[in-house]
């Protein structure tokens, strides 16, 4: 070191160092400076929080929530205090809204291909250039095509005007169909709309693969009718009864595994039971079930002779029908992988046939009709099966249709049907594409101009709650901030298109907003409306007990012979497991992956973030020589996937199961090359009898891929790899 | 960047400056240069270093001073004290509040229209630009500073207090100021010493939440 003296360079060093210190630690110079308002804003003082109640119309059920917001941002979601769906409770997707909200990869702008369709090359346009096109194209369409998600209210009013003057289709894709549980409701009780299934009242559940608190039908809702049903001194009975265990299996009772699609003789052999020994006390369940074939037909599925198929001993399906039938009023639900099969109507009716063979329909703690939504806000639309979508891309394919133009808002087939459906192939084969939503998406990522859609924090809108809770809900949303993007909500653009294409028949609405009070207008009536609006906006809706409720059909439609064997995709020789894929608790199928907070939220049972796992149990993991973080890949009839193995002994040996909603090639930053789409390695198969896919009835076989990859979790375990890395998150207390 | 390090670093009186300067002086050396810097940076920010330069020369001795505006009246934040315990005027923000451009307007549509100063008001109304002015007082981020509570115990300990002589018990004497500046070093000392004349709380997580 010529020339500087050893201390002398010490010194400088110091010196440097506490320099960049000072430098690091320094306040940003944009905060020695204060900005004024222009205008003062009405109701606004800086710091000083407003809330407002507006309707959360991602979650599923219809929940509404209050969102806190200071100097016009919204800072933290809670659920609306007295609002009948969520009790003023919310779950993590309702919390994770702002970061949906202020993601920095929303679509900001409207966008037109520049690329071929798939490959994602946009290039940004102005709303009125976008308007232009769009009416240009849909006016020269002969056949437009609207695709949206499950939508009701004044969305489905705004739609119909387009549809009535274009003469165009409505199309709903919903990511994990209703549309077998509603034709069982239809079939076992005579009901059109969803049922209200009285958990919080209930003296026994059992749910044939329902996953209540994590991911059915109205989770939130649930959870705190779960909350009461399990209070002490009457303390409910949970049965749970699944071939992969879900978070209300983990919760359970008592956790039975069945052999995947055989829940329905499961279901029979209980019945058989409670007939056989008469648990209900009474004659009740005789005309139940001479009505679907009489106590013969049913003797044809006594324990004994079901054991093999479903897997479960005679003895515990006695103790089940006895838990069952010996806590009145008992509740039978069914739902998740048990629906999801070539047979899961049956499966499904023979699961909602005990509430009426133990006589819990109607009374509290039963299976209740819901009343009709009012006229002024229409119910939700039903659900496309996927047995027309598949239906639509082969034509489209084989030239034998054609859409001129289609419209889709909020949905991505593209990534939730099978690849085998060669959905992406079709949409290819329509002349013009619109996509509209409030991220890019396989879907979206196809389309011919891109639309930026509000989130629902900045737009108007009613929803009708689905499945009611026991009363008429109708909850309504308003903008709690205004977007921070060039965004518009789907229901604005509708109209001015609308009115643009037909300008001799228009909308009777110019905005969304008018629409929204309109359809308020004729709910609560004219008189003193400016209060009763308020008023609606402040509490987050209206909802009705009693009036209208639907009747229950004298006897279930129903015959036992008519239950049908499951039929797998995938030879069982080749493919020896059964490929059972799950709902993600955090972002469902997918539909909010992009949100960062989602990704990072750890899956309730295995703890694990931001990927794709695969559940193995131990015995089948040490039979292919794989463990825990291994990555295999899972092949199916149809396609493979990636993912690294999560053992657990509560998956059963000859069941693969994997989580939905990663493994997508468009999105945010969070959500785009991260795990993989298990739906697409899926056989398109459909549901007898209600024509949804049947997710669950594809078979698998699992091969290692030699490679080791340390999955993201919360818990500790050591790696049985012992690779000598800490894991990611260390507990340290408790 | 200096305004920065004031606004982050621990504050010192002149006495203490001077001391711990003279001694870091007598011990020398350059090892301990860095801890000398940060301790003389750390004293400007206690020090009262002038007014800063305003986009706009507010003169705070015309409108508060000559022509008697309350000072709640342009600051809108502050609850409103009327000589007595009771303090009025809800909602109140955390902060004081610096008045909109809206607001300025409110009087000069038509007051000293041909005023410079107030011609870059009417540009920043007519163009809807936000004025950008500097801060004066600054508290650090981990101090959760609310003025309703001040405010009102001041009014409670001093009921002959008008609004303008409880802000100036921290402000200064704002009316007679062409320029506003810092007159109170405002810092954990300042803030302690005061609490303690007045019997109010002392606990870390009064002002540190």
């Amino acid at each position: 070191m010529s020339g500087i003296a050893r201390r002398r360079f010490l010194t400088g060093a110091a010196a440097l160092a506490g320099g960049a210190t000072v430098v690091a630690c320094a306040a940003p110079e944009r905060e020695s400076r204060v900005q004024s308002f222009v205008h003062s804003p009405e109701q606004t003082l800086p710091g000083q929080e407003l809330w407002f109640a507006t309707a959360c119309a991602h979650s599923t059920g219809g929940n509404s929530v209050v969102v806190r917001t200071v100097d016009g941002r919204a800072k933290k979601v809670e659920g609306t205090k007295g609002f009948p769906v969520n009790l003023g409770k919310t779950n993590v997707r309702g919390q994770a809204g702002v970061q949906s909200l202020y993601n920095p990869d929303r679509l900001k702008t409207p966008l037109r291909r520049r690329g071929t369709r798939g490959e994602g090359r946009f290039e940004a346009i102005g709303w009125p250039e976008a308007l232009d096109l769009l009416t240009e194209e849909f006016g020269s369409a002969g056949n437009p095509l609207v695709v949206t998600g499950p939508m009701s209210g004044t969305r489905l009013r705004v739609l119909a005007q387009f549809l009535a003057n274009s003469e165009g289709r409505h199309l709903v894709y919903e990511a994990q169909d209703t549309a077998t549980l509603r034709e069982a409701a239809r079939l076992v009780f005579g009901y059109t709309r969803l049922p209200h299934f009285d958990i919080a009242n209930a003296g026994a559940v059992l749910s044939f693969g329902a996953d209540f608190l994590g991911t059915w039908l109205s989770p939130v809702h649930y959870s705190t009718a779960y909350g009461k049903f399990r209070e002490e001194p009457k303390r409910g009975h949970l049965i749970q009864i699944e071939s992969h265990m879900s978070l209300t299996g983990a919760n359970a009772d008592r956790w039975v595994y069945v052999n995947p699609g055989h829940e329905g003789a499961l279901a029979l052999s209980i019945a058989q039971v409670i007939a056989a020994e008469n648990l209900t006390g009474d004659d009740r369940w005789f005309d139940p079930v001479n009505a679907v074939g009489g106590i013969d037909a049913l003797n044809a599925y006594s324990p004994e002779l079901t054991a093999e198929r479903t897997g479960v001993a005679p003895d515990t399906v006695r103790e089940i029908a006895r838990e069952f039938a010996g806590h009145p009023p008992a509740l039978a639900i069914a739902g998740g992988a048990a629906l999801a099969q070539t047979n899961g109507l049956d499966n499904a009716v023979a699961a909602l046939l005990l509430n009426r063979i133990v006589g819990g329909t109607g009374a509290a703690g039963g299976v209740r009709p819901n009343p009709a939504a009012p006229a002024a806000v229409p119910a939700t639309a039903a659900g496309t099966p996927f047995g027309q979508w598949g239906a639509l891309s082969t034509g489209l394919l084989d030239g034998s249709e054609t859409v001129d133009a289609a419209f889709f808002y909020d949905v991505d087939p593209v990534y939730g049907l099978p690849a085998s459906t060669r959905f992406a192939d079709a949409l290819g084969e329509m002349s013009f594409v619109v996509g509209m939503g409030t991220f890019l998406n396989e879907t979206l990522a196809r389309a011919d101009l891109v639309l930026p859609a509000t989130h629902p924090f900045e737009e108007w809108g009613d929803f009708v709650a689905d499945p009611a809770p026991d009363m008429e809900v109708v909850g309504y949303q308003q903008p709690v901030v205004t977007s921070w993007t060039n965004a518009r909500s789907f229901g604005d653009v509708m109209l001015a298109l609308t009115s643009e294409l037909f300008p001799d028949a228009p909308p009777p609405w110019t905005t969304m907003r008018d629409a929204v009070r309109d359809g308020a207008q004729a709910l609560i009536g004219q008189d003193g409306f400016d209060r009763g609006w308020i008023e609606l906006l402040r509490t987050g809706g209206r909802w009705l007990e009693g009036e209208g409720r639907e009747a229950q059909s004298d006897q279930p439609d129903w015959h036992i012979g008519l239950l049908a064997e499951p039929a797998f995709a995938g030879d069982t020789t080749e493919f020896d497991l059964h490929l059972i894929p799950f709902e993600n608790v955090a972002f469902g199928a997918g539909t909010e992956s992009a949100n960062p907070w989602l990704q990072a939220t750890p899956d309730p049972l295995t703890t694990v973030t931001w990927t794709t796992w695969a559940e193995l149990n131990p015995v089948t993991a040490e039979r292919l020589g794989v463990k825990r973080n291994d990555v295999v890949h899972i092949d199916t009839p149809d396609g493979t996937l990636r993912a690294r193995v999560y053992e657990a002994p509560v998956v059963p040996p000859d069941v693969v199961a994997v989580p939905i909603g990663q493994g997508r090639e468009f999105g945010s930053r969070w959500n785009v090359d991260r795990g993989a789409n298990v739906m697409q390695t899926l056989a398109a198969q459909a549901v007898a009898g209600s024509g949804a896919l049947a997710w669950g009835a594809t078979r698998a076989r699992v091969r290692p891929a030699g490679e080791h990859d340390r999955l993201p979790t919360l818990e500790v375990i050591e790696d049985p790899r012992n690779d000598g890395e800490a894991p990611p998150v260390r507990i340290t207390s408790g | 960047m200096l305004d920065s390090f004031r606004a982050l670093l621990p504050r010192l009186s002149p006495k203490q400056l001077i001391v711990i300067s003279g001694l870091g002086a007598v011990l020398g050396g350059g090892a301990i240069a860095p801890v000398i810097l940060l301790i003389v940076l750390g004293a400007m920010g206690g020090t009262i270093t002038g007014p800063p330069e305003q986009p706009i020369a507010f003169d705070h001795a015309v409108h508060a001073g000559k022509a008697g505006i309350a000072c709640e009246f342009c600051h809108r934040g502050i609850p409103v004290v009327e000589n007595t315990a009771t303090a009025l005027g809800a909602p109140v923000s955390a902060a004081a509040t610096i008045p909109s451009v809206e607001q300025c307007m409110f009087c000069h549509s038509v007051v000293a229209t041909e005023s410079p100063e107030v011609q870059k008001i009417r540009a920043a109304w007519e163009t809807g630009t936000p004025i950008e002015w500097v801060r004066v007082h600054r508290l650090p981020d981990h101090v959760d500073f609310v003025h309703d509570p001040h405010i009102r115990a001041l009014a409670e300990t001093h009921p002959s207090f008008t609004t303008a002589q409880i802000c100036a018990t921290c402000h200064g004497d704002v009316a007679s100021m062409t320029e506003v500046e810092q007159v109170r070093a405002l810092n954990m000392g300042d803030c302690q010493g005061c609490h303690r004349e007045n019997s109010a709380p002392l606990d870390c997580a009064v002002c540190h939440k």
